[in-house]
């Protein structure tokens, strides 16, 4: 009987372990994503006169307008 | 069937436009498609790449201005050491500090927007990368106005 408690404990240890790897890396993960969304937005904000001249400064949006 | 708008990118991709289909030819294929099926066109411009590119170009410019000044105050300095005789040396190292940094940006070209227009298609949809500042550009905008002349909202 003791046999199976051992076994249980082990098996609980390396759930709990699992469990814990999953929400730490999950975590980092999360956190990288975030930071970089958040690089992606500032220097989106930074280079706004550039985007918005690629996008409608040209040829093409004008004759788009003007239908 | 009489062209309504075409459009060719100069590299071998022609697209054309009739009353009642759209001819796309490219180096290895060729597609027809009826315009009855139809549904929509779409635009789409990939900004977050683009941002991406601009960022690290100007980084790079940044990079390249830091690197020519560097060497404009030594050489600023070398002359003033070895005056008269460190006129060549500077003008050496003056070189250097205008001619790599220009050698380096001449390699890192400005970036480009990709945009692409979509045909909406029973089961399915076509994308088309294009250039918006590229000369073909308004070409397209007149295709794409005469492929939207052709939806309706009933059959």
């Amino acid at each position: 009987m003791s046999e199976f408690w051992n076994i249980f404990k082990k098996t609980a240890y390396f759930r709990a372990s699992w469990h814990i790897q999953d929400v730490l890396i999950d975590s980092y993960n999360k956190v990288r994503y975030d930071i970089e969304k958040a690089e992606q937005m500032r220097s989106m904000r930074e280079n706004r006169k550039e985007i918005n001249t690629a996008l409608n400064d040209n040829a093409f949006a004008r004759k788009r307008k003007k239908s | 069937m009489e062209t309504v708008a075409e459009f060719n990118d100069n590299h071998g991709f022609n697209v054309r436009l009739t009353n009642e289909k759209i001819f796309i030819d490219a180096a290895g294929s060729s597609e027809t498609i009826a315009l009855r099926g139809l549904n929509g066109v779409g635009l789409y411009d990939n900004i977050e790449k683009y941002n991406k590119e601009l960022v690290q170009y100007k980084t790079d410019g940044k990079g390249a201005e830091v690197f020519k000044w560097i060497f404009l105050v030594l050489a600023g300095i070398i002359l003033i050491i070895g005056f008269p005789n460190s006129v060549i040396p500077a003008i050496i190292v003056a070189g250097i500090a205008i001619g790599i940094p220009k050698l380096l940006m001449n390699k890192n070209k400005e970036p480009i927007l990709d945009s692409y227009f979509r045909l909406m298609l029973s089961g399915g949809d076509r994308k088309f990368k294009f250039n918006k500042s590229d000369e073909t550009s308004v070409k397209i905008a007149d295709f794409i106005n005469k492929v939207e002349d052709t939806l309706t909202a009933y059959k």
